[in-house]
């Protein structure tokens, strides 16, 4: 009792300094790895939202192609002679952007053919052809994401139902 | 050191409850729709023969469960036969099934129950990866009402497409 050890206040001062340090770098470290942790997050939740509403929009331009009377005879049997006389119309792909936005485009593309006719449709090939391109190959995007789904082809001229895939590519400026 | 472990966990709570926040990439819709589209399109199908009980996916399937030895057409080939290789080609023409997935088509009778003959049990009707039928995998499954009308009867059968995912853990 009375007694001290001599330089013992020096020495909790000193510890008592380090500790404040100490505890104020593992602070600014604990806020940084914050900063960064939610910046990462936030960063990949853009990421993943935007890939949700491409997907979203995929489906939507799908969904509208496969019930478009305009393109069908029924629920996902897509009419090869309205798909041709689509390529033929002037300005299609302005008119169908009014609906589905810029940046898209779409392939129709026969798995079976009972003729054996895959080639690409023209006004010239048609009726043996099996490839439908719409609104590919436009200036100033770059392409992100495509979406494939089964569908039918009803052949017109030979009255047969053929499987095709319809694939959709979603393009970004 | 009590104020270093209140810190911790109040950072690693606030850690979790962002995470519960977190959107994941969702394509349930967009599965379901081709997995519906697949087995629709499939199903309409013209396999390439004028019998009548032959000409569409769908008829060879049902003239597989209800007249499983008729034969389609001059080809001598027998329903059921064509449908497994009809079945086996259309279906493995798109990528994403025949790299990724394992597939079963499964029929079923509806309002009647079909005798096997021989065997003498109720038919039972799987064509691709039988298995996955009773495998209690996750599985994505389509159905398709099939009406027909064969040697004088109607006929109501079921379709199931059930598809799932190759590698055991990864989710469909």
């Amino acid at each position: 009792m009375g007694v001290s050890m001599p330089g013992s206040g020096w020495l909790k001062g000193q510890s008592n300094i380090i500790e404040y340090i100490f505890m104020t770098l593992f602070v600014i470290i604990m806020i940084v790895v914050l900063i960064v942790f939610i910046s990462w997050f936030q960063y990949s939740q853009i990421g993943m939202r935007g890939g949700n509403l491409q997907t979203e929009r995929a489906e939507f331009l799908m969904n509208y192609m496969i019930n478009s009377p305009y393109l069908v005879i029924e629920n996902s049997m897509l009419d090869d002679s309205k798909l041709t006389s689509l390529l033929f119309m002037d300005d299609y792909c302005d008119r169908m952007d009014g609906i589905f936005g810029t940046g898209w485009s779409l392939e129709i593309d026969l798995l079976t053919s009972e003729e054996g006719c895959y080639g690409n449709c023209t006004l010239e090939s048609y009726p043996c052809c099996g490839s439908w391109t719409f609104c590919k190959n436009r200036r100033d995007f770059n392409k992100t994401r495509s979406y494939v789904i089964p569908v039918n082809v009803f052949r017109k001229m030979s009255d047969h139902v053929e499987l095709a895939s319809m694939k959709v590519t979603l393009y970004a400026k | 050191m009590i104020v270093l472990v209140f810190m911790l966990i109040l950072f690693a709570g606030l850690g979790l409850f962002l995470f519960s926040l977190a959107e994941s990439v969702s394509q349930e819709d967009y599965m379901d729709l081709y997995v519906n589209n697949l087995l629709l399109s499939v199903m309409r199908t013209d396999t390439g023969y004028d019998d009548i009980n032959c000409k569409a996916v769908s008829d060879i399937v049902a003239c597989s469960f209800v007249m499983p030895d008729w034969i389609c057409g001059d080809s001598g080939m027998r329903c059921r036969d064509i449908a497994n290789q009809s079945l086996s080609e259309y279906i493995g023409a798109f990528e994403m099934i025949s790299e990724n997935y394992r597939y079963a088509l499964q029929i079923t009778s509806q309002g009647f129950v079909a005798i096997d003959p021989v065997e003498g049990k109720p038919i039972e009707l799987v064509f691709g990866d039988r298995e996955l039928v009773n495998s209690k995998e996750s599985k994505r499954t389509a159905n398709y009402a099939i009406q027909k009308r064969l040697g004088g009867s109607n006929y109501n059968l079921r379709a199931t497409l059930l598809i799932s995912r190759r590698t055991a853990d990864a989710s469909i």
